[in-house]
C-alpha cells in the first residue's frame, strides 16, 4: 500500500526537476559562490620592447588585448602598456595597423584601443607601482589597476628576457624577485583573488620561480637557456609579426567565447614543445585549485558566477498594482527619505526555502513518506 | 721562492742567458716564421668563423623586393635613353639624369669640385622619416673598369622612381653621380659632411654600383669593400648584402675570386682570398680604378662596391636592382649605426671571415721579432753598455736628421707631383721613382763597391750597432702602432723589411770567420808560404757576407718594392703604384705614403747607412778567445 504515495512523490520531484532544470538551492548557491569569489576581472597586458623589429611582442600584447576585450574584459578594467608606437613607425608599411598574421585578416590596432601606457611610460617602476598601486594622490584612476580581493587579474608579459629578468625599453630590466615580491605586497593588501601571469619571453619560466605569493597561476615560454622564437614573417611588413607561444594561446583562445566552458587544463594541452620549439613551463603548486575545473574566461573573460533568483513574472507590475489591477498611488508620493538601506544577506535563516514551490504541509508529508520508505528498502535489503 | 730559485741556479749552471743572447738572431727569425705558419693556419677548418648578422634590426631578405618584372620595363627605358648620352658631354648627360629625378619628385644639387667635371647629387626625403639619417647609392658615370656605366645608371634611375613611391622609408635616400668613384666621388663625400647646402642628414651606408654595358643579364657579381688607411665597413653590411643575394640566387665573388670558383671553398681558395685581400686592403686608395667605396671612408660611413659580372648569366638586372632594395631596407631597419659586429676582420669567402682577435698575433710575432733582432744587434755587438750610453745623443741626431730627410721627401715629393700638369704626371713620378731606385741601388752596393779609404765619414761601432739596432727597433714599434688600425699595411711592411734583421748577424758572422781565418792563415804563415789561391778563396769569402748585404738591401728596399709590386699590379704603367702613393694624400686622404717615407725608408736608410759607413771590426782578442776554445 505504501507503494502509490511513494510513486507519487517520486513523480512529483521529477516533474518539478523536469519543470525547472536550473533548480538552484540556497546551499549550492552559496557554494557556487564561494567557490569561484572573484566578483571581477582584469588583465594587465605589457610589451616592454622598443623599437621596430620588436614589432611582435606589441602584435603579442594587442592580440591578447584583443582576446580579452572579446571576453567581456572592458577597457576600464584593461591595463595596456605598449612600449613603442610601431603603428606609426615610418617603416609600417601600412600606418596606423598592426597584424598580427601574414594575411593580415584582423588589424589589431583597430578604432578602439585604449593604450594605457606608452612609450617610455613603460618602465619597471611604473609597473611595479601599477601592481602594488603605489601612486601619486593626482594620479588618473583610469591607469591605476583597481582591484580588490575579489578580483581575478590576468597579468601579460611579453619583451626579451633572460636568466630571471625581463628587459623593459632597451635599458632598465625587472627581476624574478621583484614581481615575486610586488605579488606578495598585492596579497597582504587584498589586492587580488587569483593572479594568472603569463610571459612571453627567452627564459621565461625563471621569471615566476619565485613567486610565493598565494593563488598565483603562472605559465611561461621557455625553460632556463632556452629562447622563445617567433612564429612567421609577414614578407610585406618585413618583420616577424608573432611568437609561437601566443600564436598557440590564441589560436586556442580564438575558439573561446564568453560562455565557453573550456578549461585552462585545455589550455595548456596546446604548449607542446612541438608547436612552441622550446619547453613551456606552467606554475600550479601555489594555485588552489585544479586546474582542469578552472575555467578560462576566470581570467580572461568577465564572466562571474551568479545565481540567478527565480522571481515571479511582472514584477515590476505585481509591485505597483493592487489585485484588481489598479495602480498603487501611493509609491509615487512615497518621499525620497523613506528610502532606507536594505540589509541583504547570505547568512539569513530566514529566507532558507527551498526555491521549487511546495506547500509545507505536502513538504512534511513528503519527508515522512520517504523516510518510510527508505526505513522499508532498509529493511527489505536486509531480509534478502 | 724555491721553485724560482732553483729555476734561476739552473739557469746560471747552463749558461742559458750567454746561450740565448747569441741565439737571438735565430730566435727572432723563428718569431718571423712563427708569425707566417700563423697567418697560413687562418684558413684551417676551426680557426676561422662563418659571418652571421649580429643586428638584430637588420633583418635582411625578410621583406619582399616588387622591383620585378615591371620594373624591367622602366629600366629598359631608362637604358635606352642613356645608350644616346655616352657620347655627350658630362653636363648634358647630367641635365638629363636631373631631369628624371626632378620628374619623380627629388631634390636635386650639383657639386663643383673644381678639378673635374661636376656630381650631380639628388635627395629623397623620407615622406615619414625625421629627417636625420640618410643612406647613398653611387653611380659614378664610368666604371673603375673605364665602361660607361650604363646598366647601373638605369638601375639607379629605375630604383629612385621605385624608392619614391614607397612610404616604408625612415632615413632619406640620396643618389649620388660622380664623373668617377676616385677624387670625384671622394670630393663629394668631404663637400657634404663640410660645405654643401643641400644634405640630408648623417649617412649611414652606402652602395656603390657598377653594371657596364652587361645587357639585360649577368653571371654574378663582385663585391668590394676595402676602406681607405685600413678601414673596413661594418661586416654587418657586407653579410647582409650576401645574404640579400643568396637568397635571390646569386653568387658572390670577393677578391677577384673567378667566376667558376664560386662555389668551391677549400683552404687554397680561403688562403687566396684571405692574402689578396691583405694586399688590396694595404693598397686600398693608391690606384687609379678603384672601386669607389673606400671614398666614403673616415666619415663613419659603411660603404660597399657591388659589379655585375659576366652578360650571359641566369640572373637578370632587376635581380641586382633587388639585392640595392633589400639592403637599402634592411638598412633602413636599423636604429642606430652601424655597431653590432666586427670592425676589423679579415675574409676568407664570402661566408667566412677572421675577426681581428684572432689575426692580430701574427703581426705581434713580427714585432716581437723586429724587437729581439734590435735587442740581439745590442748584445752581439761586443760594445759594452756604457759605450751606447754615451753616444746615444750623437745616435739619436743622425735618426732623426734621416726622419728629417724622410719628411723633406714626405711633402716634397708629392708637391712636385700635384703641380705638374696631369698629363706630364706619369713622367715626373717616373722620374721620382727612377731617382730613389737609382739612390737605393748605389746606397745598397756601396757595401760591396767601397773602399775603405774612400769612406769620407765613419761611424764608430757603438753608432753602427745602435744606428741598426734602433732602426731595426722603429719598424717593430711601426708595426705595433700600425698593428689594430691597419693590420695589413703593418704586416706587409713587416714581412718586406725582415730582410733587414739578417744585415747586422750577417755581417757579423762574416767577420768573425774572416777573422778565425785571418788566425788560421796566420798559422799556416808560420809553417809554409802564403799561398796565392788561397788568399783568393778567402776574399771571395769574406765578400760573399758583403754580396748577402747588398741583396739584402735591394729586396728590403721600399722603392725597390714599390717598383716591383708596381710593374706586377698594372705591368702596362709600373709607376702607377708610386703615383698613387704621392697623390693619395691629397686626392684621398689616405696615409699610406707617409707610413713608408717616415716609418719604412728611414728604418732601411738607417740601417743601409750604417752598412756603408759603419764599423763592424770584430775585437780581435775576443775572436781569438773564441777560437782558442773552439780548438
Amino acid at each position: 500500500m505504501l507503494v502509490i504515495p511513494v510513486v507519487i512523490y517520486i513523480l512529483s520531484l521529477l516533474t518539478a526537476i523536469i519543470a525547472d532544470p536550473n533548480v538552484v538551492t540556497t546551499d549550492e548557491a552559496e557554494t557556487i559562490i564561494s567557490e569561484s569569489r572573484h566578483t571581477n576581472n582584469w588583465a594587465v597586458l605589457v610589451s616592454t620592447s622598443r623599437f621596430w623589429f620588436n614589432y611582435r611582442h606589441m602584435a603579442n600584447v594587442l592580440s591578447l588585448y584583443r582576446t580579452v576585450k572579446r571576453l567581456g574584459i572592458p577597457d576600464s578594467q584593461i591595463i595596456l602598456m605598449l612600449s613603442d608606437d610601431i603603428a606609426c613607425n615610418a617603416r609600417n608599411a601600412f600606418p596606423g595597423t598592426v597584424f598580427n598574421n601574414m594575411d593580415q585578416a584582423l588589424d589589431l590596432y583597430g578604432d578602439s584601443i585604449e593604450v594605457d601606457y606608452r612609450g617610455y611610460e613603460v618602465t619597471v617602476e611604473n609597473f611595479i607601482r601599477l601592481l602594488t598601486d603605489r601612486w601619486d594622490p593626482d594620479h588618473p584612476r583610469s591607469k591605476r589597476l583597481l582591484t580588490d580581493e575579489n578580483s581575478n587579474i590576468f597579468i601579460y608579459l611579453t619583451g626579451h628576457g633572460g636568466n630571471e629578468f625581463l628587459k623593459f625599453q632597451d635599458a632598465e630590466e625587472i627581476g624574478s624577485y621583484d614581481i615575486a615580491d610586488a605579488f606578495e605586497q598585492m596579497h597582504e593588501k587584498k589586492r587580488y583573488n587569483e593572479i594568472f601571469f603569463m610571459i612571453d619571453t627567452c627564459q621565461a619560466n625563471t621569471m615566476y620561480e619565485r613567486f610565493y605569493s598565494p593563488n598565483i597561476l603562472a605559465v611561461g615560454s621557455s625553460r632556463l637557456d632556452e629562447s622563445s622564437y617567433s612564429h612567421h614573417s609577414d614578407m610585406d611588413i618585413g618583420v616577424a609579426v608573432i611568437d609561437r607561444f601566443t600564436y598557440y594561446t590564441l589560436d586556442f583562445l580564438e575558439k573561446v567565447d564568453k560562455d565557453s566552458k573550456q578549461t585552462m587544463d585545455k589550455l595548456f594541452d596546446v604548449y607542446t614543445y612541438q608547436n612552441v620549439h622550446s619547453n613551456p613551463g606552467i606554475r600550479t603548486d601555489l594555485f588552489k585549485r585544479d586546474v582542469s575545473k578552472v575555467l578560462i574566461t576566470d581570467f580572461l573573460g568577465n564572466v562571474q558566477n551568479v545565481v540567478v533568483d527565480d522571481v515571479e513574472k511582472d514584477i515590476l507590475y505585481n509591485a505597483n498594482h493592487d489585485e484588481k489591477g489598479e495602480v498603487l498611488a501611493q509609491n509615487e508620493s512615497k518621499p525620497i527619505v523613506s528610502y532606507s538601506t536594505i540589509q541583504i544577506s547570505f547568512d539569513s535563516e530566514d529566507d532558507s526555502h527551498v526555491l521549487t514551490e511546495l506547500s509545507p504541509e505536502f513538504q512534511r508529508l513528503a519527508g515522512l513518506l520517504t523516510l518510510l520508505f527508505v526505513l522499508a528498502l532498509w529493511l527489505t535489503a536486509k531480509q534478502a | 721562492m724555491a721553485l724560482a730559485e732553483t729555476i734561476s741556479r739552473k739557469v746560471h749552471k747552463l749558461g742559458l742567458v750567454p746561450k740565448a743572447i747569441k741565439l737571438l738572431p735565430v730566435i727572432s727569425f723563428l718569431l718571423a716564421v712563427a708569425s707566417v705558419s700563423w697567418l697560413l693556419s687562418l684558413p684551417l677548418d676551426g680557426n676561422y668563423r662563418n659571418t652571421y648578422i649580429s643586428e638584430n634590426a637588420l633583418m635582411p631578405s625578410q621583406v619582399t623586393s616588387y622591383f620585378r618584372e615591371s620594373e624591367w620595363n622602366i629600366v629598359r627605358g631608362y637604358r635606352g635613353e642613356l645608350e644616346f648620352l655616352e657620347q655627350t658631354s658630362n653636363e648634358q648627360r647630367n641635365l638629363k639624369m636631373e631631369k628624371w629625378l626632378n620628374d619623380i619628385g627629388l631634390v636635386t644639387a650639383y657639386h663643383h669640385n673644381g678639378f673635374t667635371k661636376d656630381t650631380l647629387y639628388a635627395i629623397m626625403h623620407a615622406p615619414r622619416g625625421d629627417d636625420t639619417e640618410a643612406m647613398v647609392l653611387t653611380v659614378p658615370w664610368i666604371t673603375s673598369e673605364g665602361e660607361y656605366n650604363l646598366g647601373a645608371l638605369a638601375l639607379a634611375a629605375a630604383l629612385a622612381r621605385y624608392f619614391s613611391r614607397m612610404s616604408i622609408w625612415s632615413k632619406n635616400i640620396i643618389f649620388v653621380f660622380p664623373e668617377d668613384s676616385h677624387a670625384a666621388l671622394r670630393s663629394w663625400v668631404a663637400a657634404y659632411h663640410t660645405s654643401l647646402e643641400n644634405t640630408a642628414g648623417s649617412i649611414e651606408a652606402a652602395i656603390v654600383l657598377e653594371y657596364g654595358k652587361n645587357g639585360d643579364y649577368f653571371d654574378y657579381y663582385e663585391m668590394f669593400y676595402e676602406g681607405l688607411n685600413g678601414q673596413l665597413p661594418n661586416l654587418d653590411l657586407l653579410n647582409t648584402a650576401n645574404l640579400i643575394g643568396y637568397h635571390e640566387g646569386l653568387h658572390c665573388s670577393i677578391q677577384g675570386t673567378p667566376g667558376e670558383e664560386l662555389t668551391k671553398n677549400t683552404y687554397f681558395t680561403r688562403l687566396r682570398t684571405l692574402v689578396r685581400g691583405i694586399v688590396a686592403l694595404t693598397l686600398s686608395g693608391l690606384r687609379r680604378n678603384v672601386p669607389g667605396c673606400e671614398s666614403f671612408s673616415g666619415w663613419q660611413i659603411q660603404a660597399i662596391t657591388i659589379r655585375a659580372k659576366g652578360s650571359k648569366g641566369p640572373h637578370d638586372v632587376t635581380q641586382f636592382g633587388r639585392v640595392v632594395d633589400s639592403t637599402f631596407r634592411s638598412v633602413n631597419n636599423l636604429l642606430e649605426k652601424f655597431h653590432q659586429s666586427f670592425f676589423f676582420y679579415l675574409m676568407l669567402s664570402s661566408k667566412n671571415f677572421v675577426s681581428i682577435a684572432t689575426y692580430l698575433p701574427s703581426a705581434v710575432f713580427l714585432a716581437v721579432s723586429f724587437a729581439l733582432s734590435s735587442l740581439g744587434c745590442l748584445l752581439n755587438s761586443g760594445v759594452e753598455a756604457s759605450e751606447f750610453v754615451n753616444n746615444i745623443g750623437r745616435l739619436l741626431t743622425i735618426f732623426t736628421l734621416i726622419e728629417l730627410g724622410g719628411f723633406m721627401l714626405s711633402l716634397l715629393l708629392p708637391l712636385l707631383t700635384i703641380n705638374t700638369p696631369l698629363e706630364l704626371q706619369d713622367e715626373v713620378v717616373l722620374q721620382i721613382l727612377l731617382v730613389l731606385s737609382i739612390f737605393t741601388f748605389i746606397l745598397a752596393l756601396s757595401p760591396l763597391t767601397l773602399k775603405k779609404q774612400f769612406k769620407f765619414f765613419k761611424l764608430n761601432k757603438p753608432l753602427t750597432f745602435g744606428l741598426i739596432s734602433l732602426s731595426l727597433f722603429f719598424i717593430s714599434m711601426l708595426i705595433t702602432t700600425l698593428l689594430i688600425v691597419h693590420f695589413s699595411l703593418a704586416l706587409l711592411v713587416g714581412f718586406l723589411s725582415l730582410p733587414l734583421t739578417f744585415v747586422q748577424p750577417i755581417i757579423t758572422q762574416g767577420l768573425r770567420e774572416k777573422s778565425a781565418r785571418a788566425l788560421e792563415e796566420d798559422k799556416l804563415f808560420e809553417g809554409s808560404k802564403k799561398d796565392p789561391l788561397s788568399q783568393i778563396v778567402s776574399l771571395g769569402r769574406a765578400d760573399k757576407a758583403k754580396i748577402k748585404v747588398s741583396l739584402l738591401l735591394i729586396i728590403s728596399s721600399p722603392f725597390f718594392v714599390i717598383f716591383l709590386a708596381g710593374s706586377y699590379f698594372d705591368p702596362e704603367n709600373g709607376v702607377s703604384l708610386m703615383r698613387g702613393l704621392l697623390t693619395s694624400w691629397s686626392e684621398l686622404q689616405c696615409w699610406t705614403w707617409y707610413v713608408v717615407i717616415l716609418g719604412w725608408f728611414p728604418a732601411w736608410l738607417g740601417i743601409a747607412l750604417s752598412c756603408v759607413f759603419g764599423n763592424f771590426e770584430v775585437d780581435y782578442s775576443a775572436a781569438f778567445n773564441d777560437t782558442k776554445k773552439e780548438i
